[in-house]
């Protein structure tokens, strides 16, 4: 393994900073923005209509990637915040809210609420703890900021073939 | 303070085990299976990309960061689209020529590497070239990996070739 730079610091301070790294990086990867696009730049300029709409040949619009979001970083604030763990949807459809475009308000503030609740965690000194039974708080914030990015992936797609991408403000190009 | 070990351990299972597509979503190797070549290349309706172009995307800046690692100095590209590899195929066409075999093999091989990398404590408190612990790119890069696998999903969706026969992640 190579070392970039010349590295005189003790193993001590080196463990240190890989962990505050870490844990600040944790409200970052819920929000994108370095790696991808931002979450709020992928919700934007976005009518209910649009949100609501479900491209041809896909079975999902934004407004149902989004809530099902919620859906899941809900149950994970829920395993952390009562310190136990939670029983598993029986069906994965659980997981996927009936929504209309009227929801789509309440969806997307809901979505920045939930996200507000993860930021209190992400700085907790026993990210090291387990959690949801052998999962540890940090697995499973690491777990659901990917489930995150993974469907805010496919939501740019369901825009694109909407022809409502990049959003006012441009996607994530340069 | 908790232990060097106990941050290892909990980085790299937190980030390494996502780099294969981590427990809360479908697996790259499920999200590729039975994709052939002909397909891969298809870039459905008005979508930018084909799923061989998504994964020549990714793995550009997998074999980037693997480079930094190895403690060479990768070149940048300039813009957004220095990133995205020329490959096959295009709207309507199918992958042309025999290399999406081989993409997909070096490129879940390095998706590999870079599981090893991040549950490899010496790798994640090293230093990349702007000062920061491995551990930041190693967190960002399983996150545009992540990103993209949804993409690869519905383009995979689009095409009306999901799910895979070995099912999606559903139950």
């Amino acid at each position: 393994m190579a070392v970039s730079q010349a590295d005189d610091r003790t193993p001590d301070d080196r463990n240190e900073r890989a962990q505050l790294a870490f844990a600040r990086l944790l409200p970052k990867l819920f929000r994108g923005g370095q790696a991808f696009a931002g979450v709020e730049a992928t919700l934007s300029g976005l009518d209910a209509d649009t949100a609501a709409r479900v491209p041809d040949g896909l079975p999902h619009s934004v407004l149902n990637l989004l809530s099902h979001i919620n859906w899941w970083n809900r149950w994970m604030l829920d395993i952390i915040e009562m310190g136990q763990a939670q029983p598993y949807p029986a069906h994965a459809a659980d997981t996927w809210p009936a929504v209309t475009a009227a929801d789509w308000g309440r969806v997307r503030n809901e979505f920045y609420e939930l996200l507000a609740r993860v930021d209190a965690h992400a700085s907790r000194p026993d990210l090291a703890n387990p959690v949801n039974h052998e999962e540890t708080i940090g697995e499973l914030l690491a777990d659901f900021a990917l489930h995150t990015a993974h469907h805010f992936g496919q939501i740019v797609t369901v825009r694109q073939l909407l022809g409502s991408w990049p959003p006012p403000a441009g996607g994530d190009t340069w | 303070m908790v232990s060097e070990g106990q941050v290892a351990e909990v980085f790299g299972k937190a980030v390494g085990n996502l780099f294969r597509g981590g427990p809360a979503n479908v697996s790259w190797e499920r999200a590729l299976e039975r994709l052939e070549a002909s397909d891969a290349g298809r870039v459905p309706g008005l979508l930018p990309h084909s799923a061989a172009q998504i994964v020549a995307h990714v793995q550009f800046w997998q074999a980037y960061l693997l480079e930094g690692i190895a403690g060479n100095d990768p070149a940048t590209p300039e813009h957004a689209a220095g990133g995205w590899p020329a490959t096959g195929g295009g709207k309507g066409e199918g992958w042309e020529g025999g290399d999406w075999e081989d993409l997909k093999t070096s490129f879940l091989r390095d998706t590999g590497r870079l599981r090893g990398h991040a549950r490899d404590p010496e790798v994640v408190q090293t230093l990349d070239r702007e000062g920061r612990p491995y551990a930041v790119a190693l967190t960002n890069f399983a996150g545009h990996n992540l990103y993209h696998l949804g993409q690869v999903v519905t383009v995979r969706q689009a095409l009306g070739l999901w799910p895979p026969p070995g099912g999606g992640d559903t139950w």
